[in-house]
Parts: structure tokens; C-alpha cells; sequence
């Protein structure tokens, strides 16, 4: 996997300079705004995605599903950077995006802006890239289908189960009930044959 | 009676494979038992099911 193409969306131009700063000779492109991304990423191709949460979170948590269920055969990497000063407890926030398919959660008050502190940062950064685990098909199933759900929230309020129960499931830290995985299965086959989804 | 979804699974993945024996071809199985699983006869292990999911979702992406 190429590890130098990187994308960084961010709405706040000191993290854009501490990122570029960080990632400094590797091929970094910009998007400061959620509807550019798709665009960008199929331009660039990145290998990796690093998304600032300071934006608007439901859109956010939309985009990081989209790039984690529609990827071709190379899916970018999504790390995901948490602000300073995040609203929702971060551990609430790294479940939401490991569960819309992120790989890395990296909170920025963990790393000074020193050289020796942005050094630590690119390491994770890169490092995440090289030890992405391909997605499981359990989790594939419950990502599409809580697109096609309309999120995370609404596909556990059809499946009748707890969100945090069905965000631990997504990411693999509790092991997910056949039934349950059936049940979304079959929303996601539905979708397929109504054709609102071609196979390619 | 509808299908049930390990039916339909069977015959979404076998529409992506290009058929019933390509499919069988593809991921090492028997046309008699995708034959049973479409007529609802029998159900696949899930260890079948999680490679129907893979192909589909591959198709589908």
C-alpha cells in the first residue's frame, strides 16, 4: 500500500498546518469541507484519510461509513483526529468512529506541538496505515446496513438492540448474535434488490 | 412463503458470480447443495454464509 498519499479534512486552519507540519514529504492533499471529500478521494486515491471531528458529528460519522462501506478494492485508511476541546466523553467519540469504520482515534491533547511530540504523531499516523485489518464480513454487513439504516442510532432502534451494543459489535470487541447479523443482512439484501444498489 | 435470507443470499451471490455453478466453482462447493439452500431445503453453515457476505458485498461495493 502506498502510505504517502495522504487526505486531510479539516475545518481549522491551525490543525491543517500541524498536520501538513507532521506529515511533512508525504503527498498531502486538502478537502475543508465534508461534500468535497468524495471528489478528492477519487481523484487522489489516498491510502489514508486523516479527519479532523471538527465538524458537524452526524455528518462526520456519515462520511467515515461511506469511505469504510463504498471503498473499491483499496479502501483509504480513516484516522481520525479528536479536537482539544471535544463535546461528547472521547471514549463515546473513538466508538462512534471505529464503529463507522475509522482505524486509528488519535487524541491531539495527546501530543504536544513539539517536534519530538508531532515525530510520536506521524509515527501513529503512518503506522495505522501499514496495520489496517481488513474489515470482516459481520462488520461489512452492519456498516451497509446502517447506512442504508440511516446511521448507527436508527439501525439499532430496528434491530431492537442498545447503540452501544451494536457499536461494539461493528467493531469487533463483542461478538455479534447470528440473529442479529441476520436481521441486518436481510435489510442489506433488500436494499440490493430494490436496485437502488447495481452490482458493478 | 417468502424466502428466507439464507436463500436469497445464495441466489444474490450466485447472480454476481454469474450463476449457480459459478458460484459453486468460485467458493469450492456443490451445485446439489446450492441447489437445496435456494429452494429453502437446507440452510448453509455460517462459515458459507460470512463467504456469500464477502462475495456480495465485494460485488456491490
Amino acid at each position: 500500500m502506498d502510505t504517502t498519499k495522504v487526505l486531510v479534512v479539516a475545518n481549522a486552519p491551525g490543525i491543517l498546518q500541524r498536520v501538513e507540519e507532521t506529515l511533512a514529504g508525504l503527498e498531502v492533499k486538502v478537502a475543508i469541507r465534508l461534500r468535497d471529500v468524495g471528489a478528492a478521494v477519487s481523484q487522489h486515491d489516498p491510502s489514508l484519510v486523516i479527519l479532523y471531528l471538527g465538524f458537524e458529528q452526524n455528518s462526520t460519522v456519515e462520511l467515515v461509513t461511506s469511505l469504510a462501506a463504498d471503498a473499491t478494492a483499496h479502501p483509504p485508511v480513516v484516522v481520525c483526529l479528536a479536537p482539544v476541546d471535544v463535546r461528547l466523553p472521547l471514549h463515546d467519540l473513538e466508538a462512534q468512529m471505529r464503529a463507522a469504520g475509522a482505524v486509528e482515534f488519535i487524541a491531539l491533547a495527546d501530543y504536544p506541538r513539539t517536534p519530538q511530540g508531532n515525530d510520536v504523531l506521524r509515527r501513529r499516523i503512518l503506522s495505522a496505515a501499514t496495520q489496517a485489518p481488513p474489515a470482516t464480513p459481520v462488520a461489512r454487513v452492519l456498516r451497509r446496513a446502517a447506512r442504508i439504516a440511516g446511521g448507527t442510532a436508527a439501525l439499532a432502534s430496528y434491530l431492537r438492540v442498545p447503540e452501544p451494543d451494536l457499536l461494539s459489535w461493528i467493531s469487533g470487541t463483542e461478538e455479534t448474535p447470528e440473529a442479529h447479523f441476520l436481521a441486518a443482512f436481510e435489510l442489506v439484501l433488500t436494499d440490493l434488490e430494490r436496485g437502488t444498489r447495481k452490482p458493478s | 412463503m417468502p424466502s428466507s435470507v439464507h436463500s436469497r443470499a445464495v441466489q444474490k451471490a450466485a447472480q454476481v458470480a454469474g450463476g449457480r455453478q459459478a458460484l459453486a466453482d468460485k467458493l469450492g462447493l456443490e451445485l446439489p447443495d446450492i441447489e437445496a439452500w435456494v429452494a429453502g431445503e437446507r440452510r448453509p453453515s455460517m462459515a458459507v454464509m460470512l463467504q456469500l457476505v464477502d462475495l456480495i458485498l465485494d460485488a456491490t461495493d
